[in-house]
C-alpha cells in the first residue's frame, strides 16, 4: 500500500510523498517534504544603499554595512542571494543580479564576523555623484 | 462535524500532502490562502552543502540531476576599507576584486572566470571548476 504521509518510522520524523509515491520508500526526488534534510528557510531580507566610489585611490569598491542579523557558527557562512540596482547618473538602473565589469557593478559580502556589507564598484569621475546602488539581500538559514 | 485543523493526505480539492489550518477553519475544505501550512508541491530541500578549495569531482550518488548553487569566498584584506582584514562569502562569485591595494589610483581588478558545476552521470557526481574557495549547495529539485 502506498503511504502518502509517514510521521515516524525508521528514524524518520516526517515524510510526505508525491502522488502515488510511498513516502516511506520514495527517493529524495519523489518527496514533497523530508524532515531528514533541511528545507530552504529564510533568515532575513533587506536592502542597503551603497554610495559610488568618490575617491578611487584607496579601494576598488565602496562597502556599506547593512543591518542584517546573521546567526551562524563562527567560521561558517549562510547561503545568500543578492539582486539590486546599479549606481547611475540621474537614477539607479534596473533590478539585476550582481555584476562587476571593472568600473561598474554591485554585490555583497558576508564577512567572517557575520556582517553583510553591500558593495558598489561604480566609480565617479567627478561631480555630480552617481545615485547610490541599492543592494537587496536574502539570507537563508542553510549554512556551511 | 468539527473543523479539521490538520489534514494529512488527500483533501477536498484532490490536493495531496499535509495541510494545517488556523482555528475555526477546516483544512479539508479551506482555500489555499487560508492555510497556515500547505505542503502539496515539491519544495527545495538541501541535500549537500560544503566547500571546495580547488577544482574537484564531488560524489552525489543521486538518480537524477539536482539544482546546484555556488558562491565563492574571498579574502578582503587590503581591498575594502570597511571590512578589511576579513574574508567572506561574496557575490558576484568570484567578485573580480584585486588582491592588493594600489595607492594614488591605477587600481586594477583581477578577473576570475565564474565557478561552475557540471552534473555527471545524471546525478552520480558533479565536477566543480573554481578558481576561489567555493561553496556548493545541492538541492533536490529535479530539472530533468
Amino acid at each position: 500500500m502506498s503511504r502518502g504521509v509517514v510521521f515516524q518510522g525508521g528514524g524518520t520524523g516526517l515524510k510526505i510523498g508525491s502522488v502515488e509515491q510511498d513516502a516511506a520508500s520514495a527517493d529524495v526526488f519523489d518527496l514533497l517534504f523530508n524532515s531528514d534534510i533541511q528545507p530552504l528557510r529564510l533568515m532575513g531580507t533587506g536592502y542597503v544603499a551603497v554610495p559610488s566610489l568618490r575617491a578611487y585611490n584607496w579601494s576598488p569598491v565602496w562597502a556599506e554595512k547593512s543591518s542584517a542579523l546573521i546567526t551562524t557558527p563562527s567560521g561558517t557562512y549562510p547561503l545568500f542571494i543578492v539582486a539590486g540596482k546599479q549606481s547611475g547618473y540621474g537614477g539607479t538602473g534596473y533590478l539585476q543580479t550582481p555584476i562587476h565589469t571593472g568600473s561598474l557593478g554591485f554585490g555583497a559580502v558576508i564577512t567572517s564576523n557575520r556582517e553583510l556589507w553591500g558593495l558598489n564598484f561604480s566609480r565617479d569621475i567627478g561631480e555630480p555623484w552617481q545615485v547610490d546602488a541599492i543592494v537587496n539581500y536574502c539570507i537563508l538559514k542553510n549554512y556551511g | 462535524m468539527s473543523d479539521r485543523n490538520i489534514v494529512a493526505g488527500v483533501r477536498a480539492n484532490a490536493d495531496c500532502g499535509l495541510f494545517v489550518a488556523p482555528p475555526g477553519v477546516d483544512a479539508y475544505y479551506a482555500a489555499d490562502d487560508q492555510l497556515r501550512l500547505n505542503v502539496s508541491s515539491r519544495i527545495s530541500q538541501l541535500i549537500m552543502l560544503a566547500w571546495v578549495s580547488s577544482p574537484q569531482v564531488v560524489a552525489l550518488g543521486l538518480s537524477r540531476s539536482p539544482y546546484v548553487i555556488l558562491f565563492s569566498r574571498e579574502p578582503l584584506a587590503n581591498t575594502i576599507l570597511g571590512p578589511g582584514g576579513l574574508e567572506g562569502a561574496i557575490r558576484p562569485s568570484p567578485s573580480g576584486l584585486k588582491s592588493s591595494s594600489t595607492q594614488d589610483g591605477g587600481v586594477s581588478f583581477i578577473y576570475y572566470p565564474p565557478s561552475s558545476a557540471t552534473i555527471n552521470g545524471n546525478g552520480a557526481s558533479m565536477t566543480i571548476d573554481a578558481t576561489r574557495p567555493t561553496c556548493y549547495a545541492v538541492y533536490n529539485k529535479a530539472f530533468t
